[in-house]
């Protein structure tokens, strides 16, 4: 047998020669099948077709967004609101007002003023806003303040209940203020607005859903519509990447290749589009996630109402603990509260209120009862006023005790 | 003479089968001992190599720096223990099962999302008549508080259960310190618990390290110190999933940490750092892919500065130097403990303020080389606990001779030369079991005085 190396590597070569030959046989072969079938469907191919047609796939793509997410960022992104870290919500005028408080506060003339902070939601601020004229005057002639000037800090904001009256006390105080009073007004929004959440599928104690839910509540934060999300992402992927081969030489020029890969990318696109629809799917039966809702609580009213009394009872407790560790005045102020007694699930929840409002004095809590007031026929700020007086005396006494 | 037949038999001792696959068999048994032998001998040269070079390969090194980043891509810290469960189930979780989320939160900010879980158990068990018999102890602040209440949770709670002062009762202590979390958030945290039931016997912040370097970190970023720490907060109130370039963005980081998370639980599954080789590597290879999670999520945060508007999310500092910027984070700080200390006064709560010990403040401890070499953090974090420190320490001393319960712990691993930092502020389980010693006695002693003052 020969055993002559050189013959050895020619009919090596030999038959690499004839292998690519047939390859490249095979796949003209392709080529052309592929192009006969395609003319004889009635498809002939068309290589800047096939481009353009990747090109619209990718740029589809991008524009497909499941429901609620826009394709570019625009100046009216219903996203763009002011949320506040500790008490969900909060205006520039609140803002730019606590900035002022600060810089009175700890600046040069600090002792010369006597701050009052008002808490409490709507009724609140509206009272900060008018009614409490009164309250200053009699401050103003009070002979402890002795040439200090009461500044009023409506620290009250519509809709709010507990804990953002807590939230907001922490916050002024966190920032520097050492307010001399606080006064908290609060009570019948309390309730209307726990029912509202609870019966809505929101914890009772999470901030009112006009505040809250329809600020908030990203896809992303929820588990189970971040897991479509990542599908849907993933499938996006995939197609831009089939669609960006599909614009290289090869896919263009080849019908074999282009069409293999046009029927891929096809393919992938029903997968991206299913994986939207169940995106969008996912989204439309979840009731609410957890940052929208809070907490699993039963959207009963009788437990809504315990949930909420406790919630009020608790906040304003924490408030007159926190004013008392710092020798600062603290009163609260249960609003009037028509019905209260009755039977609906609003007068029910009023009721609690009301008893809560008992165990609060036990606590040693300074309490004013608007219904009181009302009934005696006397104005809420005048009766306010002589128990923020009262109260300021005992706090004095306290101090002189230790 | 006929020619004998082939034997059907294999001769004594000749291996069986063709010789072609005997051949390649041997072939390939020493191919698979040449690997073996070549993967021993890397093993030995890698170590010999770092023991030249004067770092032999440490083991329990590799093990902690997976778990620092299995926890920092977790987000943190798994949930607590019931003084009344069986020893199994005692034990708290030693690791998250899934990438945790930092979720929008109306009372502090941001949470994560493996809370959301523990609330609704909390909130369950205080309406429980065994929430009643129980000592219930909740731990406040950052990270390291979270991570107090995890590693060092047995022991501490058993020091707090062994002292004939809590009369027998059982102790549970409960996780309520989140990463990067600082004052206002302990108090509106605390507040938020109580509205909906909590009944806590005791509670302690143990804090003071983010609140100066966090709280600095945010004014360099011109954003006030009060703000949650930025990432989170822009991160989350961004509103940024609502378009697509930045949900891409928000998504592309979520499937970097869960590969991330993935891979570094793989890695401690299979004990990767028993061996110099798999544990150097791939110790390189994970810190590969915790960058690539850090720069997704730099991306995304500067795409969400870029969007929303910060002025909107955030008001800016007030003016000031680096000392006027500290002294009003220190001040955001006694205004928290205060708080804290109302909320809980009032209502017969213990309350404890512990100021934590942290790395980069002078004197605190004697620092070995790995330590300095992993302390490495911001220039605000360093320069908030310089300046900071001195203030907290004063600040507290201030506190307690007004009445509020305080220990000062900065200065607890003064004399301690072992190796206890992790990173520039968390702390090796023997770190947090130094901290346990101080911190039980400091909580009981707290719990006698609000005793005999009720009297």
């Amino acid at each position: 047998m020969s055993s002559d190396p050189a013959l050895g590597a020619r009919r090596i070569r030999r038959r690499f020669a004839w292998l690519a030959l047939a390859v490249v046989g095979a796949l003209a072969l392709v080529e052309v099948g592929t192009r006969v079938r395609l003319a004889v469907d009635g498809r002939a191919w068309d290589a800047d077709a096939a481009r353009a047609h990747a090109e619209q796939a990718l740029a589809e793509s991008r524009a497909r967004a499941p429901a609620g997410v826009a394709t570019s960022a625009g100046a009216g992104d219903p996203a763009r609101s002011v949320l506040h870290p500790y008490f969900a919500r909060d205006t520039l005028a609140h803002r730019e007002a606590l900035r002022r408080a600060v810089e009175l506060d700890t600046g040069g003339d600090a002792a010369s003023g006597f701050d009052v902070v008002v808490l409490g939601g709507t009724e609140a601020a509206r009272f900060a806003a008018s009614d409490a004229q009164a309250l200053l005057e009699r401050l103003r002639a009070d002979p402890r303040l002795a040439g200090r000037t009461p500044r009023l800090w409506n620290e009250a904001r519509d809709e709010f209940k507990q804990p953002q009256q807590v939230s907001v006390l922490a916050y002024v105080l966190a920032s520097g203020v050492e307010p001399e009073l606080v006064i908290s007004l609060d009570g019948p929004g309390e309730i209307a607005l726990a029912l509202d959440n609870g019966r809505a599928g929101s914890h009772p104690v999470y901030p009112a859903r006009d505040l809250w839910a329809s600020r908030v509540g990203r896809p992303i934060d929820d588990p189970e519509r971040l897991a479509a999300l990542l599908a849907w992402r993933r499938a996006e992927l995939q197609v831009e990447r089939t669609a960006r081969r599909q614009t290289g030489f090869f896919a263009v020029h080849s019908a074999f290749v282009g069409s293999l890969g046009a029927a891929k990318l096809a393919d992938e696109i029903e997968l991206a589009r299913a994986a939207l629809a169940n995106v969008d799917a996912v989204a439309a039966r979840s009731s609410g996630d957890f940052v929208v809702t809070g907490p699993k609580h039963p959207a009963v009213d009788d437990a809504i109402l315990r949930t909420a009394a406790r919630a009020w009872f608790e906040g304003a407790l924490t408030n007159a603990g926190i004013c008392r560790e710092r020798g600062t005045a603290y009163v609260h102020v249960l609003l009037a509260t028509p019905g209260e007694g009755g039977v609906t699930p609003v007068e029910r929840g009023l009721g609690m209120l009301r008893s809560a409002l008992g165990r609060l004095a036990t606590h040693g809590v300074a309490v004013v009862d608007g219904d009181r007031a009302q009934r005696d026929g006397r104005a809420l700020s005048e009766v306010l006023a002589e128990r923020c007086v009262a109260e300021l005396d005992a706090v004095a006494a306290r101090a002189a005790r230790r | 003479m006929p020619a004998a037949p082939p034997s059907s038999e294999p001769s004594a001792g000749a291996p069986s089968g063709p010789p072609a696959r005997r051949g390649l068999g041997r072939k390939l048994a020493l191919a698979v001992a040449a690997s073996v032998v070549a993967v021993v001998l890397a093993e030995v040269g890698l170590r010999v190599v770092q023991r030249l070079r004067g770092h032999p390969y440490d083991a329990a090194r590799v093990e902690q720096r997976l778990e620092a980043l299995r926890a920092s891509l977790s987000d943190g810290v798994p949930q607590t223990s019931d003084a009344g469960q069986d020893a199994a189930a005692q034990k708290p979780r030693a690791k998250a099962r899934s990438a945790s989320q930092d979720l929008l939160h109306p009372y502090i900010g941001y949470d994560h999302s493996h809370f959301s879980a523990q609330l609704e158990e909390e909130f369950a068990y205080f309406r429980t008549e065994r929430s009643k018999e129980v000592f219930d102890v909740f731990v406040f602040g950052g990270s390291v508080a979270g991570g107090f209440a995890v590693v060092a949770n047995e022991s501490f709670r058993k020091r707090l259960a062994d002292d004939p002062r809590l009369g027998g009762r059982p102790v549970r202590v409960w996780v309520e310190g989140r990463a990067a979390q600082k004052e206002p958030q302990q108090t509106a945290l605390l507040a938020y618990l109580l509205c909906c039931g909590a009944e806590p016997d005791a509670v302690i912040a143990l804090d003071g390290f983010n609140e100066v370097a966090v709280g600095l970190q945010n004014v360099r970023a011109e954003i006030s110190h009060l703000y949650p720490y930025l990432p989170a907060w822009l991160a989350r109130a961004g509103g940024t999933e609502r378009n697509r370039a930045v949900l891409e963005l928000a998504l592309d980081l979520q499937e970097r940490k869960r590969t991330a998370l993935a891979k570094v639980e793989r890695m401690l599954d299979w004990r990767a750092a028993r061996f110099a080789l798999s544990g150097e590597f791939g110790l390189a290879s994970m810190e590969r892919s915790a960058r690539a999670v850090t720069d997704g999520f730099l991306v995304l945060q500067e795409r969400l500065g870029a969007d929303n508007g910060t002025d909107q999310l955030a008001p800016p500092p007030l003016a000031g130097t680096d000392e006027q910027h500290v002294d009003r984070c220190v001040r955001t700080w006694v205004a928290g403990a205060r708080s804290l200390a109302g909320a809980c006064r009032i209502r017969g709560i213990t309350f404890l303020e512990v100021l934590q010990p942290t790395l980069h403040d002078t004197g605190s401890k004697p620092l070995d080389a790995r330590e300095i070499e992993r302390g490495t953090a911001i220039e605000a974090w360093t320069t908030g606990v310089h300046l900071g420190y001195p203030k907290l320490r004063a600040a507290g001393a201030e506190l307690a001779s007004s009445g509020v319960a305080f220990l000062d712990a900065s200065m607890v691993f003064r004399a301690e030369t072992q190796p206890l930092y992790i990173d520039a502020c968390h702390f090796n389980k023997a770190g947090y079991e130094l901290l346990a010693a101080a911190m039980a006695p400091a909580l009981l002693d707290a719990l006698e005085r609000d005793e005999a003052a009720r009297k």
